[in-house]
């Protein structure tokens, strides 16, 4: 597996997608990281031909139907190798995408009285 | 407002709304031929055509479909030029390389004189003459067993 040339802001932010996206064992195609990243698709295109090129992340054809016209999807997805590669990068460049992050949605209210000292009691 | 407005107007009405609806097309077709002037390899190419077709078709509005299309050739259009550029000049120093060499080669150049210096002593040998001294050197070594003064 070769390293990355260069690491640009770029790189960081389709990095800190594929992990997250590795992390929940979901495969990403490329409008969603052009999407979650707010980059324009020629810069976020760089970025995945470099990471294809280092065998960082790995392409999948999207399967359609007989029915289903169009040109097909392809899903991304950090290698055994590019994983461990691209959190030690963003450990180094970007401690903070490592770091959980919260969900959003409601918490029992049951939850957050036992957080109350005397545990709501 | 005279009959020719009218007609203008009816006219730039349809030709919008043709334009609208051929965005789509068009930006498919753009965004393909986007991906074989990016890429040299013809099998990346090829992959980056259907997955680009992809993304745009995935945009919502047919101008918006038409504006990514739109970028994406610009980028192609740019990367393209930035690797002829390269080219160029790669070329351009091979050729003031081979030039610069035809010029040194070129027959009844007079090279530098040979210098050789020791202290303030400095001797000039031209090429023509190197024969000479060599022949004088060997001569004195054979009439001097002792060896050529240093001096």
């Amino acid at each position: 597996m070769a390293g990355l040339e260069r690491i640009t802001q770029p790189t960081l932010d389709v990095l800190e997608v594929l992990v997250r996206a590795f992390d929940n064992n979901e495969q990403i195609h490329g409008w969603a990281i052009m999407k979650a990243t707010k980059r324009a698709g020629p810069t976020v295109y760089k970025v995945l031909d470099r990471l294809e090129d280092a065998r960082w992340i790995t392409g999948e054809w999207e399967e359609l139907g007989p029915d289903e016209p169009g040109p097909r999807r392809r899903f991304y997805r950090l290698t055994g190798e590019g994983a461990p590669a691209a959190r030690t990068l963003l450990s180094q460049r970007r401690p903070a995408a490592l770091q959980p992050r919260p969900a959003l949605g409601f918490t029992p209210i049951g939850r957050l009285v036992a957080l109350m000292p005397g545990g709501g009691r | 407002m005279s009959g020719i407005e009218i007609i203008l107007g009816i006219l730039l009405g349809l030709v919008v709304n043709e334009a609208c609806d051929i965005s789509p097309w068009l930006a498919g077709k753009l965004v393909k031929k986007a991906a074989h002037l990016k890429y040299r390899d013809p099998e990346r190419a090829a992959t980056r055509a259907e997955e680009l077709a992809a993304v745009v078709a995935e945009r919502p509005g047919k101008l918006f479909k038409l504006a990514t299309a739109m970028a994406f050739a610009a980028g192609a259009l740019v990367t393209r030029l930035a690797v002829l550029v390269q080219d160029l000049g790669n070329s351009l120093r091979l050729y003031a390389r081979s030039a610069q060499m035809l010029w040194w080669a070129r027959p009844g150049r007079r090279s530098p004189p040979i210098v050789i210096s020791k202290g303030t002593l400095e001797i000039r040998i031209e090429e023509a003459n190197v024969e000479q001294v060599v022949e004088i050197i060997r001569q004195l070594h054979e009439e001097r067993p002792g060896g050529v003064p240093t001096t």
